[in-house]
């Protein structure tokens, strides 16, 4: 597959086997699947292959400190059906995506169209608003643990300095607390995303439209609904069901935050199957089905995704 | 366009939602600074503002560059990084290159199979895939994260990548072939220059993503030496009960600035690389 | 610069010679190198190692230190020593420890041992919630450490994976008693010794003396001895802003301590003896809860449903709380940082209900895992760390935080000198073991891990339902136990 134009290889051969070689890689079909090779090799090993050994796992009793385990058919996934923590689970994991997003969308659109005019220090503060969603998670759930600390938290402390509450709030202490704190999190995590993203879409805004729109007398808004959101739309859509399916599948920041608690009224897909899985109970089977559960949702997005971006293409 | 009253209107209408998303999206960051900086005996002191600083001490700093490993960590880090963003983006080019510009048979469900790989979350993942990676003799490797963080960049890579692809006009590559080139010579002289802003865009995007993952890093390889930071700050620095907040903090800062510099700048790149791509994709 | 692609083109209708130049100069190289290199990534099998290419990073071998581990000791060539295991590798994998020092006595530890014996042992610590997984990846995968630290419960979890370390428990037995029965309720595999029990660090009271005494309780050195006492003091210590801190988050320590040792005071179980039948909806349990529902919000800090294990640390340390559950960590933290605070702390054993006096006390155990290529080196080096002369040197630097797991250890200096140290000691006598009065087998660890006994108190506290909360966790335990 050295396919370098090499001068020393087109010297050895010949001229005709030159050209048939080369007619033969110039065919559209054959340098396809060739150029794609390497990225579906990487995928297919050290992703399709160990999928489908995740299913295989939801389907035996397989425990952590059992690397066998028996097959069991789909006792699983009928097990959770029962199971009220999982009921709450997929409704946290919903509220988590489905509030969160238009959020970030909206806040997303907004500080797009901010950055995208013309002040001073402009790439300075493009570059620093997006901080929030550069550096590593790990470490920023960090900062949000503190922020949100029943001790050290400095929204308790400036509350309850102005004399507005008498002891700190739980901020992680009740399940609607700690929704909240945990979706404003993520908010804070995914708006620069969005933002970026749709900056990019309005780059290709034509300038000349707005201007002539603003000649006819049309107002910031209507040119915003007339000119630019046509043009940004699609990637509107893709940004927006990219983030969905993102924070569905989550995980670090309610890890980080309060793994679950308290009383398990936090958890998500992704914290519950690890809590049942590798995080104690040991419960491999159970725990990969729970993740599989995220899998229709996860595919009726990216069926809509696709057939969104195929509609594009015609 | 422009009011009688300019500066007012673009105070209300510019500068104050600028200011507020400034302090709303910068904030965790300031109290990290503020933190890093903190001496341990003010931290629990909860009669002074805990929001400015009254002393400050760059002990924190000291300690996580003397005390800890963490240049090594940032050495791996970096090396992982470097690695499977350079694996994930030449994969992607060429994944990409064929998706936007080749017409074939099964390309359009080979562009449908890349997004199926969004659906599989590494939580689920790691357990079967630490079996993988096992088995390949890769576990405490390098190797095992530059051959595994590919699995979430190529989609997304590739999809930009196509999109860019098909912003250049088909004409300048079948001009060059008719001037005698070969299809690599047309791809690589003359399509790939006109789209480095997209490979740069899709390079941001993998470099960011891998200098921020933890899981993989650290199942598959945090021991030892091969911590990256995000693991080594986390597994050093918490210690049982005790949370040594203020090198955790600095951990965090230091953490963040390679790629926060990167940002810096590539940013108005990577915004235009993002717009060819995502707007035609 | 314009920003899209078409701009681009349109803009810079160079020659195709300049574009090419172009091209050369940026971008060709690193791109072609960049092909070898994913054909030779994608292309590895099995068997071949990973061929460093000549790619951006240099230093993309993998180190010969902890990974190599793994493979068979090659470096292995016997040059005419006596010793099988000189060459030999080994890796360790531990929890954090609070006591920093630990860790590095540890590896001073191995060193000495490597001097003795050739065997090149490295060790890793690893904060606590990430312990497991790791364990449980390297055990799925058949590769990783060859000896991990375990806490209670966990020996019955990876039983299929652990190598039978008889004769070493036998040895220690031998030589420095039996072990205590919370031990060996948390470290046996049914009769089977699968790891070797540590101890564990425990808990006891913190008080604040001056709180105490603000409250207006009698004896402030001879703090309340009851569950019902401690609430009743409780009332008036939060009305001097010194409110009782306990956590009922999702951690491991602080609220399993609480929440355990309140059950069994209260006469409920997970289960019976036989370990099936589930003893926990008693009409006492529900009583107790009632009664400490009815002092929550007057007694206690709110905020407490959050709180993980370390967060009752602060709050001690920052002055917001004048009580807790706690490991001996709050005491001597406060000796570096806050001498003031230290002075004004005691610490007492656990209270008393009507039940009893009880304290969840689980072993730690070191086991050595059967994948491991170096199961002799491993074992000879547990052999010799376990033994007085070095496990003594490693209970001693944690100043008393670690309770040895027999009582051979508990009247040596570090455990005495420091008289507010006592009670810790002491609570010893009094540990029992998750999934009481059945065994700390895997069925108590999932309890565990699934904090089934932690959220009963959680949703009792969220809902104010005593009955309701405890009902739902008998019917959690049943679908466990039951199975």
């Amino acid at each position: 597959m050295t396919t370098a134009p090499a001068g020393t290889v087109r010297q050895v051969m010949s001229f005709r086997l030159r050209d048939r070689v080369r007619h033969w890689l110039d065919s559209e079909p054959v340098l396809a699947y060739l150029f794609m090779s390497p990225g579906w090799l990487i995928l297919l090993l050290f992703m399709s292959y160990p999928f489908f050994l995740g299913i295989w796992i939801s389907l035996t009793d397989r425990t952590v400190g059992l690397p066998s385990g028996e097959f069991v058919g789909l006792r699983n996934y009928t097990e959770l059906f029962r199971d009220r923590t999982f009921h709450l689970t997929v409704i946290n994991t919903f509220i988590y995506g489905f509030v969160t997003v238009p959020f970030k969308l909206f806040l997303g659109l907004l500080l797009a169209l901010l950055l995208n005019q013309a002040f001073p220090m402009r790439n300075v503060l493009r570059a620093a608003l997006l901080l929030p969603w550069i550096v590593p998670t790990a470490l920023s759930s960090l900062a949000w643990l503190m922020l949100y600390d029943a001790v050290l938290s400095p929204f308790s402390w400036l509350l309850k300095n102005w004399g507005l509450i008498e002891s700190n709030i739980a901020f992680l202490g009740t399940r609607t607390n700690a929704i909240i704190s945990l979706c404003i999190a993520n908010i804070w995590r995914g708006t620069p995303f969005f933002a970026v993203a749709i900056l990019a879409g309005l780059q290709a805004v034509p300038q000349e439209l707005h201007e002539a729109a603003a000649i006819e007398g049309a107002n910031r808004v209507q040119r915003f609904f007339a000119v630019t959101l046509p043009v940004i739309k699609g990637i509107v859509v893709i940004t927006t069901l990219f983030s969905i399916i993102w924070t569905f599948a989550d995980f670090q920041l309610v890890y980080v935050l309060t793994k679950g608690g308290p009383a398990n009224s936090t958890h998500i897909f992704g914290t519950y199957a690890w809590q049942i899985g590798i995080g104690g109970a040991g419960k491999l089977g159970i725990g990969a089905a729970i993740s599989l559960y995220m899998f229709p949702v996860l595919a009726v997005l990216s069926a809509i995704l696709l057939r969104y971006v195929r509609s594009q293409e015609a | 366009m422009v009011g009688s009253n300019r500066l007012s209107s673009r105070l209300v209408l510019l500068y104050l939602p600028l200011a507020l998303f400034t302090i709303f999206l910068l904030f965790p960051f300031y109290w990290m600074l503020i933190i890093s900086l903190k001496p341990n005996n003010l931290l629990l002191n909860m009669k002074i503002n805990p929001l400015y600083l009254t002393q400050f001490t760059l002990d924190h700093y000291r300690y996580l560059l003397s005390n800890t490993d963490f240049p090594r960590w940032a050495l791996n880090t970096a090396i992982v990084t470097f690695g499977a963003t350079f694996l994930s983006l030449t994969s992607s080019i060429l994944m990409g290159y064929a998706l936007g510009r080749f017409r074939f048979r099964g390309g359009n469900v080979a562009g449908t199979a890349i997004f199926l790989a969004y659906l599989i979350p590494p939580t689920l993942l790691f357990i079967p895939l630490s079996q993988v990676v096992a088995r390949f003799g890769l576990y405490n490797t390098y190797w095992a994260l530059i051959f595994t963080y590919p699995t979430f960049l190529i989609p997304f890579a590739s999809w930009l990548l196509m999109g860019y692809f098909r912003t250049i006009p088909r004409e300048l590559e079948e001009c060059a072939m008719i001037d005698g080139a070969s299809r690599f010579q047309a791809m690589w002289r003359i399509i790939l220059p006109l789209a480095l802003p997209g490979v740069l865009s899709a390079g941001i995007f993998s470099f960011t993503l891998s200098w921020n993952e933890f899981l993989y890093a650290l199942v598959f390889m945090g021991s030892g030496e091969m911590k990256t930071i995000p693991v080594g700050t986390v597994s050093d620095l918490i210690r049982a009960d005790l949370f040594q907040w203020g090198p955790l903090m600095a951990a965090a800062m230091l953490g963040s600035v390679p790629v926060a510099i990167a940002y810096m700048f590539f940013v108005d790149q990577y915004v235009s690389g993002l717009t060819a791509g995502a707007v035609k994709g | 610069m314009t920003s899209s692609a078409e701009g681009r083109w349109l803009g810079g209708k160079l020659s195709r010679r300049a574009l090419v130049r172009r091209m050369v100069l940026g971008v060709a190289a690193p791109v072609v190198g960049g092909l070898l290199a994913a054909c030779a990534g994608g292309q590895a099998t099995p068997t071949a190692a990973p061929q460093p290419t000549p790619t951006a990073a240099p230093a993309q071998q993998p180190t010969p230190t902890a990974a190599a581990a793994v493979t068979p000791a090659a470096a292995g060539t016997p040059t005419a020593t006596p010793v099988v295991l000189k060459g030999t590798k080994l890796n360790i994998l531990f929890g954090t420890f609070f006591v920093p020092e630990t860790q590095d006595l540890m590896k001073q530890q191995l060193q000495e041992f490597g001097k003795e014996t050739g065997v090149e042992a490295t060790i890793d610590f690893i904060n606590w919630p990430d312990l497991q997984p790791k364990i449980s990846a390297a055990v799925q995968a058949g590769a990783g450490p060859d000896i991990v630290g375990m806490w209670d419960t966990w020996p019955s979890l990876y039983k299929e994976a652990l190598v039978d370390v008889q004769d070493i428990v036998e040895k220690r037995i031998k030589g420095e008693g039996d072990y205590f029965d919370w031990v060996k309720k948390t470290v046996l595999v049914g009769d089977q010794w699968l790891s070797i029990p540590i101890g564990a660090p425990t808990s006891a009271q913190v008080f604040r003396k001056s709180a105490l005494q603000q409250a207006g309780w009698p004896d402030p050195t001879n703090p309340p001895d009851t569950w019902e006492d401690l609430f009743k003091v409780g009332v008036e210590m939060k009305k001097n802003g010194m409110p009782l801190g306990q956590a009922f988050g999702h951690s491991t320590g602080d609220p399993p301590s609480f929440c355990y040792a309140f059950m069994w005071a209260y006469g409920a179980m997970e289960v019976e003896a036989d370990g099936k039948t589930v003893a926990f909806n008693k009409p006492q349990f529900v009583e107790g809860m009632k009664l400490f529902l009815s002092y929550w919000k007057q007694a206690f800090d709110e905020t407490g449903l959050s709180w993980d294990d370390a967060t009752n640390n602060r709050a001690f340390l920052a002055g917001q709380i004048g009580w807790t559950f706690n490991g001996s960590s709050i005491y001597i933290a406060a000796l570096k940082q806050a001498p003031d605070i230290a002075e004004d702390i005691i610490h007492h054993i656990f209270p008393k209900g009507p039940a009893g006096r009880f304290n969840n006390l689980g072993s730690w155990s070191v086991g050595i895992l059967k994948y491991s290529k170096n199961i002799a080196g491993a074992k000879a080096f547990l052999e010799w760390w376990t033994a007085p002369e070095q496990f003594r040197k490693w209970l001693e630097i944690q100043k008393g935080y670690q309770v040895a797991p027999t009582a051979y250890y508990l009247n040596d200096p570090y455990y005495r000198s420091d008289p507010k140290l006592v009670p810790y000691v002491e609570a010893a006598k009094y540990g029992r073991n998750k999934g009481y009065a059945g065994l700390g087998n895997e069925k108590a660890a999932e309890v565990f891990a699934r904090y089934i006994v932690v959220d009963t108190f959680a949703r009792a506290i969220q809902s104010g339902n005593a009955e309701e909360a405890i009902q739902w966790g008998a019917s959690e335990l049943q679908k466990i136990y039951g199975a």
